[in-house]
């Protein structure tokens, strides 16, 4: 098995923006080591998103390609990256994304029914409560369960996100500025449950603009002119 | 799994879908009533058609009739009593009738009937109320009004023969539950069946003298009476009362007669309701010998030598049951024939023309036209609320497009986590499902129980102002309105809802799965 869980290379991506395409991502390269928690900064506006869009197969890239766990990502078809996203990828983004008719429960337990048909479900119901429980715990929100999410603060909100994104056990964890709509308090709370998390062996790749929060990465990227200018 | 659970999940929490279910809801109740009572509506315009005609029509459509129809009725007996049942000839004109004293008069049709005969070709003798309750009481013949009186303990008594034939059906029918208002109580008017005018100085019997003797007939429920705010008939008109009919008979050529219009005293012998207004508002059934000769149609010795056959409008057939009705048809067809051309006895000239013109058709055939304008009727309102319908598929469309575009971060955030385009497109198409199966279940039970009622309703609210109703024994030709409600029928317009809800829900469907989900994270 190869010690590299995510290779990003010679991303290209633009966007069509009035009679010139907006070039966001111009060959951006990058490497993730399994267990590596990785910070990926630059300026606003410079692709982080889009790039970790793309690692994480939200997205298309115009041109190059991402290896994930040994498999070129983009070669395969669209079932793969949907299972990749479900089993494999966690996403936290910077505002919570919860869906709102769902209580705090319902929202972590929801990527375990993706992929499961309703006997399936029936099956594995209680396994997957129980295990929603446990992340739940680990993000200290066993007493939230039954809230819905606009009755949650921002730190409560993201720790649920992070327990949705963690509930199938990710190999990979992407963080897109899970501190940025936060204060910084409760964004050092939420920083330190990244930190614990990759202290248990979780891989994560996060996005940040800012530069505090990018120490407590092993390794810190920086993104401009839309290539990696240092790895 | 999160296919169900979202679409179950959307259906509690976005009460936007709620009017999507009213929609759906009220276009199947709209459905499920209009099929039914149109339906309806045709099968009791068939039901009766069959009821009151007979199997077999024969005549020629002229009010001056057809000679030989005792002979035809005689041959067929004759010729195929394995396909005959039974034959009667009838007489149709019109004429006038007046209320006794009173100054009430009203057009009527005249139908000229053997009493007992008739009964045994169609279902006119259920239709007799006197008849019912006083069975065997009932009779053309010249009669004398009956008189309610009291007993010795004060209680009301109809003549002992009344009384005698309405024992007769009590004993038959013991828990009968309109017996319970006949109660008969000491001192009070006699309460029913029927309306029997009362005598205070005398027992109960028939008084009058030899020349009050007058012949019964049968009038139309809908002529003499009318109902009172509940629906109940008021029948106003004692049994046995004095009626004058006034006819105007027809030369054999078919010209008013000289000798001008024919006046007759009457008395009320029963009444007929067959649940057709244009019959029961219209028709009053005397009986055939009589009424044929008010209307000259007996035989006579013309003038100027020879004479003329006594004429029928119509002969009606009831067929053995069993027998096809198209090859009894085509066989009294024949008979018809092989009988004209077999007969050896003198006709005139008027007698060939009104023979050549004789037809044989079946009840359908006699009502085609009418029927298949209502059967036309039918698909076309049915077609119209359809249309009308399809507003609920747009409002669907509508509703669910404002919900895809509500919800087109949280779609992005399902497709995050794994879900395919197809899975998020399904969420929407079982949103449509639910909201068409809901709307299906709502308005099928209203629409049901609406149809149920509709009469209950209706009284309801005519009890509350008279111009209120809504369905017009007039206009409408049945005094009821139709309310059975057919379950294939119900279940087609149920099947339908859903696949409509699911058209709605179709391009909003297509277009949350189409949703890109990195466009949908940047969304705001």
């Amino acid at each position: 098995m190869s010690s590299f869980l995510l290779k990003a290379d010679s991303i290209q991506k633009s966007y069509p923006m009035g009679a010139e395409p907006l070039k966001v991502l111009r060959g951006a390269s990058l490497t993730v080591r399994r267990g590596e928690f990785v910070a990926i900064m630059g300026a606003s506006g410079s692709g982080k998103s889009t790039l970790l869009h793309i690692v994480g197969a939200l997205d298309v890239p115009d041109a190059g390609r991402v290896v994930f766990d040994g498999d070129d990502v983009f070669e395969r078809p669209t079932r793969f990256r949907e299972r990749m996203r479900c089993e494999h990828v966690g996403f936290v983004f910077q505002f919570y994304h919860l869906l709102p008719e769902l209580n705090v429960l319902e929202n972590v337990l929801f990527p375990r029914m993706v992929r499961k048909s309703v006997l399936g479900w029936l099956g594995e119901r209680a396994e997957a409560r129980r295990s929603a429980c446990e992340v739940l715990e680990q993000v200290q929100l066993s007493h939230r369960v039954n809230h819905r999410p606009n009755e949650l603060s921002g730190g409560e909100r993201q720790r649920v996100a992070i327990a949705r994104a963690l509930v199938n056990q990710p190999q990979l964890l992407l963080a897109d500025e899970p501190t940025g709509n936060l204060d910084a308090r409760i964004g050092k709370g939420i920083l330190d449950l990244l930190c614990g998390l990759h202290d248990r062996g979780q891989t994560i790749v996060m996005v940040t603009h800012d530069s505090r929060t990018a120490a407590r990465a092993d390794r810190c990227v920086i993104l401009a002119e839309g290539r990696i200018k240092t790895d | 799994m999160y296919r169900l659970f979202l679409t179950l999940r959307y259906l509690r929490k976005r009460r936007i879908a709620i009017f999507a279910v009213i929609s759906v809801w009220l276009c199947v109740a709209m459905e499920v009533i209009v099929i039914s009572v149109m339906g309806g509506f045709l099968d009791t315009l068939k039901e009766r058609s069959r009821g009151l005609l007979s199997d077999i029509v024969v005549d020629n459509a002229s009010l001056v009739g057809f000679p030989l129809y005792q002979e035809f009725i005689d041959h067929l007996n004759r010729e195929i009593p394995d396909l005959v049942a039974a034959a009667t000839p009838v007489i149709y004109n019109y004429g006038i009738v007046r209320v006794g004293s009173e100054s009430f008069t009203k057009p009527v049709r005249m139908v000229g009937i053997r009493l007992d005969e008739y009964k045994r070709v169609n279902d006119f003798g259920n239709s007799l109320f006197y008849d019912k309750y006083y069975p065997g009481t009932t009779t053309f013949n010249p009669q004398l009004q009956p008189f309610a009186s009291y007993s010795d303990n004060e209680i009301p008594k109809l003549p002992p023969d009344m009384e005698a034939a309405f024992e007769r059906w009590r004993s038959a029918n013991p828990n009968a539950p309109e017996l319970e208002k006949w109660e008969r109580r000491a001192g009070y008017r006699f309460p029913g069946p029927g309306a029997y005018e009362s005598i205070h100085d005398r027992p109960p019997g028939y008084y009058g003298e030899e020349e009050d003797f007058a012949p019964g007939v049968i009038a139309g429920v809908n002529i003499l009476y009318h109902r009172d705010r509940s629906g109940e008939i008021v029948r106003e008109v004692w049994r046995g009362h004095q009626l004058v009919l006034t006819v105007m008979p027809l030369t054999h050529g078919g010209n008013l007669s000289a000798e001008g219009a024919t006046m007759s005293v009457v008395r009320l012998a029963d009444d007929s309701r067959t649940r057709v207004y244009e019959i029961d508002s219209m028709c009053v059934y005397i009986d055939f010998n009589r009424l044929q000769e008010w209307l000259a149609m007996a035989p006579a010795e013309l003038e100027y030598g020879g004479f003329t056959h006594a004429r029928a409008s119509q002969v009606l057939v009831s067929l053995v049951d069993g027998v096809d009705l198209k090859t009894a048809r085509e066989r009294v067809e024949l008979e018809w024939q092989q009988f004209l051309l077999g007969w050896e006895g003198p006709l005139t000239g008027e007698d060939i023309d009104q023979l050549s013109v004789v037809m044989v058709e079946t009840w359908e055939e006699r009502q085609v036209q009418f029927i298949a304008a209502v059967e036309k009727e039918k698909i076309l309102v049915t077609l119209l609320f359809g249309v009308i319908s399809l507003v609920a598929v747009v409002l669907i469309g509508c509703i669910f497009w404002m919900i895809v575009y509500q919800k087109t971060r949280d779609i992005g955030v399902i497709k995050s986590v794994g879900a395919s385009s197809g899975g998020v497109a399904m969420v929407f198409v079982g949103f449509g499902v639910a909201v068409g199966v809901l709307g299906a279940i709502l308005g099928t039970t209203t629409g049901t129980v609406f149809v149920w009622y509709i009469n209950d309703i209706q009284d309801f609210l005519v009890s509350i102002h008279p111009q209120l109703r809504v369905w017009s024994p007039d206009v409408y030709t049945f005094d009821r309105i139709p309310n059975v409600v057919k379950v294939p029928e119900v279940a087609w317009i149920s099947v339908v809802a859903v696949a409509a809800s699911i058209l709605g829900a179709l391009i909003p469907a297509t277009i949350a799965g189409r949703v890109w989900p990195v466009a949908a994270l940047r969304y705001e």
